[in-house]
């Protein structure tokens, strides 16, 4: 995967990272080492792995939650969340807002 | 030196019998930091008098009370610079301590002064670091490894008798494996990272050097457990890390990947299986899995980790905290030039990718992607800690690099050591020979939460051993 001059500008804009006097050989080298995880064959149905600590949640109060919880409640995205504010907003099975 | 003594129980019997009291420790620390550090460029800033930090100093029940500690120049402190070995935070002095310092310093520890380490921690040589490379003590020609190689090399070099470092992929076990010493990672959520400045937040975990396994437990004890301001962190027993030393090794079914030995050298390999046979003599059970793909592996951490970088460090924009570009005309240009002069060239690179696995149009091939192999290769070591009760791996399957070779463009040889930061299981690194004068460690991790086998283990090992008790020759005088 050859990155465009567009490419890089666009990088080089959301980045907030000029490119004057940076080289772009580095950058390619090393996306063309990670490029290879693209053909990695996994399972539809594979749940992302958040973090450690959110796999702390899965396994205690989270499974509570969902046997006690109606399913649309559920559907919030917690994959977005930063994993540092996820327990504060689901640990709580209790927590009458939900 | 005598075998049964770790570093800190000399210390503490010195203090105890009256013979020192901790700022006669701390002096002497600082005596051999002067004397030795401008060879090794260890330390990035040292504290000159203990007193400002001793603030709790009638504690001296406490293991660690009179103990002097290093700490990676990337975990807060108030006492002194916080740079993280780049411009951007070159000036920077933070207004809190980091939880891991101020647990310390309850204990009556005191803080010897601050390490180099890759800028933002992102490398594996120590050498990008606006303070310059950190030297090898056993070889001033090689490198030391990183992130943490500061730490490494100072506690290798006896200018420390502990430190702590942070590990996002390996950067305590690596530097620990080159350096000749023991390297840990806890689990993830057993050490509060507040005030360990981030770089990727589900992988980070502060880990600690030391010459003895027990010396590594009292500081891990001291510096674990619960924190409001860290809400990964869980509420540990007391004594959680050191309450299994000197258990019996008998009937440890330790897993081992035969495939590992390959891409060694010949004699590294011989130094490995003499240490399996030796591992069998004390009880333990070695078993034959396979890991995962570790080429994968690798890719999936760095995936992350650069996405997490991108996104951690978004913060240092020129206005908070930290190197302001002054001659801005508008928002923008501060922006754009406060981070381009501020950042390193690995850094700037990391970011850039960073940013581009989390485009829109990459995410799912890049990011999402990476998360569900990292859940697959989460699931492979659940299926093996069915069989075993730990795992016995390489570190780094080579001894220290010269300081002139560029390993950056190799990522793939951290494929050890990230395993440990994708699953958040414990790993140690501790050697177990030396080969052409340098010394070489192996690796060993079990799941989540169960790292106090991990210890138990190297110390029982220390008892049969004396590879941990070797000096580099650099060091004549080796007083403690």
């Amino acid at each position: 995967m050859i990155l465009s001059d567009k490419d890089l500008k666009h990088l080089s804009d959301i980045s907030k990272i000029s490119l004057q006097d940076f080289s772009v050989h580095n950058l390619q080298t090393m996306l063309n080492i990670l490029e290879s995880l693209k053909y990695i064959e996994v399972l539809a149905d594979t749940e992302p792995f958040i973090s450690p600590a959110h796999e702390d949640i899965e396994y205690s109060s989270f499974h509570q939650l969902r046997e006690d919880t109606p399913m649309n409640l559920l559907d919030m995205d917690i994959q977005k969340l930063d994993s540092f504010y996820v327990p504060k907003i689901i640990v709580d099975p209790m927590d009458k807002d939900l | 030196m005598n075998k049964s003594m770790t570093v800190i129980d000399r210390i503490r019997q010195k203090i105890d019998q009256g013979y020192a009291t901790s700022r006669d420790i701390f002096e002497l620390y600082r005596i051999k930091i002067n004397r030795y550090n401008p060879q090794i460029n260890a330390y990035t800033s040292i504290n000159e008098d203990c007193s400002f930090t001793n603030e709790y100093n009638n504690k001296p029940v406490s293991k660690l009370y009179g103990v002097p500690i290093a700490l990676k120049d990337n975990i807060c402190t108030k006492i002194l610079p916080t740079t993280c070995a780049s411009s951007m935070l070159r000036d920077y002095k933070s207004p809190f301590n980091a939880t891991v310092v101020t647990s310390l310093e309850r204990c009556g520890a005191t803080i010897l002064g601050k390490t180099n380490l890759d800028e933002f921690a992102m490398g594996s040589t120590t050498t990008h670091s606006i303070f310059g490379a950190t030297r090898n003590p056993w070889s001033l020609r090689c490198l030391a490894g990183g992130s943490s190689g500061g730490s490494a090399a100072a506690v290798a070099a006896r200018i420390a008798p502990v430190a702590l470092g942070s590990d996002t992929g390996g950067s305590v076990r690596q530097p620990a494996h080159f350096c000749g010493i023991l390297g840990m990672k806890p689990s993830y959520g057993t050490v509060s990272r507040f005030g360990l400045i981030a770089y990727g937040s589900s992988l980070d975990q502060i880990g600690v050097f030391s010459n003895f396994a027990y010396d590594a437990a009292i500081v891990l004890d001291a510096i674990s457990g619960l924190d409001p301001l860290d809400p990964s962190t869980r509420k540990l027993p007391n004594n959680f890390f050191s309450h299994a030393i000197n258990n019996p090794l008998r009937g440890i079914r330790m897993g081992f990947d035969p495939k590992t030995l390959y891409d060694m050298s010949s004699p590294l390999q011989t130094l490995v299986e003499n240490h399996i046979v030796k591992l069998k003599s004390e009880g333990i059970q070695i078993i034959n899995i396979s890991l995962p793909n570790l080429q994968d592996a690798v890719r999936t951490y760095y995936v992350l980790a650069l996405g997490e970088a991108a996104t951690n460090l978004s913060r240092f924009d020129g206005i908070r905290f930290g190197y302001k570009y002054e001659y801005s005309k508008n928002i923008e240009e501060l922006y754009l030039k406060t981070r381009t002069y501020g950042f390193g060239e690995e850094v700037k690179k990391r970011i850039l990718l960073g940013n581009y696995m989390l485009s829109s149009e990459q995410y799912s091939s890049f990011y999402l992607k990476a998360q569900k192999i990292r859940r697959q290769i989460y699931n492979s070591f659940l299926s093996i800690y069915e069989k075993v009760d730990c795992i016995l791996l390489p570190t780094v399957n080579y001894t220290a690099e010269s300081l002139s070779n560029d390993l950056e463009g190799d990522l793939l040889e951290d494929k050890y050591t990230v395993l440990a930061n994708l699953t958040g299981d414990p790993a140690v690194s501790f050697p177990i020979g030396h080969m052409s004068s340098l010394p070489f460690g192996l690796q060993l991790t079990t799941k989540r939460f169960n790292d106090p086998l991990l210890l138990n283990i190297v110390h029982i090992l220390e008892q049969y051993g004396d590879c941990h008790l070797k000096v580099p020759k650099i060091i004549v005088d080796e007083y403690i």
